[in-house]
């Protein structure tokens, strides 16, 4: 018996929301903030406030040693700030600055190579040697804790046959390091995993990577789909199988 | 094109009556809306005003409202930004809170009316889902988008979006003691 019903979350969500009665402040204040931040954009695109960009303040939690904790305001660099570098260095792709256990890090692609850069002293720079494993990388995000306690990036590349591959890149002690991915040997004639350091489709999601594999029987538009969820083996520093769930390719759900 | 749910309809007759600006006719039509819909993306009560209008503002200095010839496309501009500014909001909050002292709930200040939805169970509930799977759910069920809407908004695959939705579903009856 299903007493939760779609309608039933429909109703209550918008009962619980219903209270919200915001009063929304004068157009003409947005409006302004929209000039000043186009201003701030156009000044940034062509160069002239580039140091500014990499200024803007944010507030960042201090831990001293003592353990009593305050909050303090200092600068955190922008992605245009890291883009900025990253074009003046052969780069094609950003990701946002990331905030590890050592100041904020950003990453960024050539065509041969992915880069890790740390922001020290104001500018950025180069954190280790570039990373050639996975060729030209076409995005690059804040993979957030899916190695956990350690920096990592999302990378994003093109990927042949499928729209594009996905792998992690993640700080290991002081080295930037390409995440190996196990193979799964109850699921081999899937071939859900593939060796190396990327997967099909490889994406964080809900806050676990995951990739899509299709094992084209008996062609791949009407074959399965197999979403595939990763999860770190800290003792053996790579990604195993954590679960799989299939779906048909032709049964996908309609929109 | 998709197709809009009523409630997310742009208004054209309330555009006219903002003399034809487009972002006016969105702001008075949509952003009591698009609040709502962050006080179910976010935990953060005082974030959701400051969110939507921040979306607002990156929507007029975007000059995107000169090339939208659709409202339907600045409308999902806006749910996108929202969504995405949200994420964020969440992202600064869960690193704060590594090493912020903890503010013990009822020490919080009341946020009014934001306030009171804090202590809705359902809204209590949705906040034990995680990131993706309250998105999903609050975008199908509260935004009535579609599937295919809600995937394309999220980035995810309408399979993805179907399987965020169900498992949403069954965690939130959990959470509320229903039997599913």
């Amino acid at each position: 018996m299903n007493d939760l019903t779609e309608k039933e979350i429909r109703e209550r969500l918008e009962r619980a929301v219903a209270p919200i009665d915001p009063a929304a402040p004068p157009l003409d204040v947005l409006r302004e903030r929209a000039v000043k931040l186009r201003r701030f954009r156009i000044s940034v695109g062509g160069g002239l406030l580039a140091a500014a960009a990499a200024a803007v303040s944010v507030a960042v939690v201090v831990v001293p040693a003592n353990g009593s904790s305050s909050v303090h305001v200092s600068s955190a660099p922008s992605q245009a700030s890291l883009m900025s570098y990253a074009t003046a260095h052969g780069g094609t792709h950003a990701s946002p600055p990331v905030l590890d256990g050592g100041g904020y890090v950003g990453a960024y692609s050539t065509k041969q190579a992915i880069q890790v850069v740390r922001y020290r002293g104001g500018s950025w720079q180069p954190d280790g040697q570039p990373i050639t494993k996975y060729g030209p990388a076409m995005k690059l995000s804040d993979a957030g804790d899916v190695v956990p306690g350690h920096a990592a990036f999302a990378v994003r590349t093109i990927g042949g046959d499928v729209s594009y591959f996905g792998g992690v890149l993640y700080d290991a002690g002081g080295t930037w390091t390409p995440a190996h991915f196990a193979t799964c040997p109850a699921h081999k004639a899937l071939s859900c995993a593939y060796p190396g350091v990327s997967q099909p489709y490889g994406h964080v999601a809900d806050g676990h990577f995951e990739s899509v594999s299709n094992n084209c029987k008996p062609y791949c538009a009407a074959g399965t789909n197999y979403v595939i969820t990763w999860r770190w083996n800290s003792t053996k520093a790579r990604f195993a199988v954590a679960r799989i769930t299939k779906y048909r390719v032709s049964a996908a759900p309609k929109g | 094109m998709t197709t809009l749910a009523p409630r997310e309809r742009h208004d054209v007759a309330v555009t006219e009556e903002a003399g034809g600006d487009q972002l006016a006719g969105l702001y008075v039509v949509h952003y009591k809306g698009l609040v709502r819909l962050a006080a179910l993306l976010l935990d953060e009560p005082a974030a959701c005003e400051d969110v939507v209008q921040e979306a607002y503002v990156r929507l007029a200095a975007s000059r995107r409202l000169e090339r939208m010839r659709d409202p339907d496309a600045s409308l999902a501009y806006l749910r996108t930004t929202v969504m995405n500014l949200a994420r964020s909001a969440l992202r600064r909050r869960m690193v704060a809170s590594k090493y912020a002292p903890l503010v013990h709930r009822a020490d919080r200040v009341d946020d009014g009316a934001v306030g009171t939805v804090d202590r809705a169970d359902i809204v209590i509930a949705l906040r034990t889902l995680p990131r993706r799977m309250r998105e999903a759910v609050a975008l199908r069920y509260y935004a009535d988008l579609t599937e295919a809407q809600t995937a394309e908004l999220m980035g995810v695959s309408v399979g993805a979006v179907k399987s965020y939705t169900s498992r949403g579903l069954e965690r939130l009856a959990a959470e509320l003691k229903v039997t599913t």
